[in-house]
């Protein structure tokens, strides 16, 4: 299969000599085109980092490897400033977690929609003509759920809702017909009912657009909503792959079992959760073997050793001794 | 003695957004109500949740049951006591006996103080026990809240988040208080830490019969820990009820959307929810504070934000328009 991007065994590190481990640590990502991947972790697990790297927005002492990362035909960590800038914003986009200051806050939302259209006139000669972006922001926003889009454009971000901001950003960024999409936990800042719509909006643009998206999530629950293909991380490592189906179905990672069976027990009716004993390890204090192995139910003495991504079928992928045996469940 | 510690009566918050010229001459009013006319009832030894979006002013009511806000109406009995009128002096005495937990442990530590300092200041404040009193309690409580003794001569930033929620709650229980309120304490929390506090509370709860007042915007949060939930919704409380009968026979709209967000009702009533909130900074306060999101609006629902109605025991409700809903619902 030929994939939209291409990531084989990234690493990042910002200061070496401190840390035990890298922060984040041989991970491999692969996007097909039009597929929806979820990157699942908790703080510290590295999945930001992952994909900040990926858009090169680190900041300069970060260290970034990899054996390969390719992006259509093109190595994203070789290319050079110019040329990658003339990606960043045109073929890839970001979505961040916080709407507000994903915008200048003394310009109004319309001023971003013409900004945008400019960079993008290559692309979309539709947008050339003196004012025809605004035909397009209006009819954008229409599409993520705001029917009064003139009223927007003309309104400062500080006047709009969270909600409302984060719909008129993704109208943006759908504006310049990115081929990936990288959402970095769009809707945590978000109430409840504002969250399910933009989870919803999301489902609807996947069919409607041809771009792929990397969404980023703390929330299992969320990316299964959402996602073709769940990526697992845990303290800088990619400890489960497969599709959205398989790892729901039967984790094979004890800590994808556990973050799980949290999940299922807090929407069913329990009288005591299941916990995962103990604390995520800090950076400076990482495991020599399996990450997980500390907290692990099922430890053996073999995890003090290094763990490698055993590939159990196809495109499925486990970190864990008992992925060999017959599955961990 | 009453069978409920806390009591709520007409409680009412305002802050005055607009001053001056400003509040004569500009349109809208001149205030924020965070908290409009909330009765509340919290029985000894329950845990009563507070679930709603940010802005329903979940939070400020819990601080203005603390005494750190002030009510601008209404009354707060606690304990047979009104505490609504009570000076910053004639409070502190109160004040052991409510104790609260905040969202971010790490703010709501001193950075400066090792745990068992942090845990002996309010003992020392309150004047009782010797210094190996003061020790062993501090020790009794860390491990009570599961920490080890080593714990002891930490300072917050060598802790992660979980650990530093254990030593605050840890620190709200060590004075012994009859109220514990916490507010969004495991929201912050990583996922697999989650269910460790989660459970801590309730064991807490069953050990030593505390009473808890409990905000999240987590519904399952809310079912999993509490007894009873109250629904706000701009400073109203739109909807009381034991959980099982929430989650199972929600009646308000705005309740019925929320629980359809997690998949709690079979029908998914989030759909029909506009996206523009109900504006408080501009809008008045006539009609129902629901009314731009809601399905069900009426004509009646325009003139005034209905009255609590109680459908069955202990079932609260502020709705014009739920019998009519029902109805169609199930004809």
């Amino acid at each position: 299969m030929d994939y939209l991007l291409d990531v084989r065994n990234l690493e990042v590190d910002f200061a070496p000599e401190t840390r035990s481990a890298p922060v984040v640590d041989g991970v491999d990502l692969r996007v097909g085109q039009g597929e929806v991947v979820g990157v699942i972790g908790e703080s510290g697990s590295g999945k930001t980092v992952t994909c900040m790297a990926l858009l090169r927005l680190l900041p300069q002492h970060a260290q970034v490897r990899a054996d390969c990362a390719r992006f259509r035909d093109m190595e994203l960590i070789e290319l050079g400033e110019n040329e990658f800038d003339a990606l960043r914003g045109r073929d890839l986009a970001m979505i961040f977690q916080d709407p507000v200051g994903s915008f200048n806050p003394v310009k109004t939302v319309g001023w971003h929609f013409r900004h945008v259209a400019r960079r993008v006139t290559s692309k979309r000669p539709d947008l050339q003509g003196r004012g025809a972006w605004k035909a397009s922001a209006v009819e954008l926003l229409r599409k993520v759920g705001i029917p009064h889009g003139q009223q927007i454009i003309a309104s400062y971000p500080h006047e709009l809702s969270g909600g409302m901001l984060q719909r008129a950003l993704i109208a943006l960024v759908l504006q310049l017909r990115p081929a990936l999409i990288v959402a970095d936990e769009p809707t945590t800042n978000l109430d409840n009912i504002v969250e399910f719509q933009i989870i919803e909006l999301f489902r609807l643009l996947r069919t409607e657009t041809d771009a792929s998206f990397l969404f980023i999530t703390h929330d299992i629950s969320l990316a299964a909503r959402l996602c073709d293909r769940i990526v697992v991380m845990y303290a800088g490592q990619i400890v489960e792959d497969g599709s959205t189906r398989d790892v729901l179905d039967a984790p094979r990672h004890p800590y994808t079992q556990g973050l799980l069976r949290t999940a299922t027990e807090l929407e069913g009716k329990v009288d005591r959760l299941a916990e995962i004993p103990g604390e995520l390890p800090t950076i400076t204090n990482m495991p020599s073997g399996c990450r997980f192995a500390p907290r692990c139910p099922q430890r053996q003495a073999v995890c003090d050793q290094y763990q490698p991504m055993r590939t159990i079928a196809g495109e499925r992928a486990v970190r864990c001794v008992l992925a060999d045996s017959k599955g961990a469940l | 003695m009453s069978d409920h510690l806390l009591e709520l009566r007409n409680l009412s918050v305002r802050f005055r957004t607009k001053r001056g010229i400003d509040a004569v001459l500009s349109r809208g009013p001149g205030f924020i109500t965070a908290v409009d006319e909330v009765d509340l009832q919290v029985p000894r030894g329950r845990i009563v949740g507070l679930v709603g979006e940010s802005g329903s002013g979940k939070t400020t009511l819990t601080k203005t049951v603390l005494r750190l806000e002030t009510p601008s109406s209404g009354e707060i009995i606690f304990d047979g006591r009104d505490i609504a009128g009570l000076s910053e002096r004639q409070m502190r005495p109160m004040r052991q006996r409510l104790q609260m937990i905040f969202q971010d442990p790490l703010s709501s530590l001193n950075p400066r103080q090792r745990v068992a300092e942090s845990l002996a200041t309010p003992l020392r404040i309150r004047n009782e026990l010797t210094d190996a009193r003061i020790d062993e309690r501090v020790d009794a409580t860390l491990t009570r809240v599961g920490l080890s003794p080593a714990f002891r001569d930490r300072y917050p930033h060598e802790m992660s988040g979980g650990q530093l929620q254990r030593v605050a709650i840890g620190r709200a229980l060590i004075v012994e208080p009859q109220l514990l309120v916490a507010d969004e304490a495991v929201s912050k929390l990583d996922v697999s830490v989650r269910a460790q506090i989660l459970n801590l509370f309730k064991d807490i709860q069953a050990e030593t019969g505390i009473t808890m007042l409990f905000i999240t915007h987590d519904l399952h949060v809310a079912r999993y820990i509490c007894d009873q939930i109250g629904v706000m919704y701009f400073g109203k409380l739109v909807e009381f009820a034991d959980t099982q009968t929430l989650f199972e026979h929600p009646v308000h709209p705005y309740t019925k959307a929320l629980l359809g967000t997690i998949g709690a009702t079979g029908k998914d009533s989030s759909r029909d929810i506009a996206g523009e909130a109900y504006n408080p900074t501009t809008e008045g306060h006539a009609g129902c504070r629901f009314l731009k999101r809601c399905p069900l609006r009426q004509p009646c629902c325009e003139q005034a934000h209905p009255d609590t109605e109680e459908i069955s025991p202990g079932h609260l409700v502020q709705c014009h328009e739920w019998k009519n809903a029902q109805k169609i619902e199930n004809p």
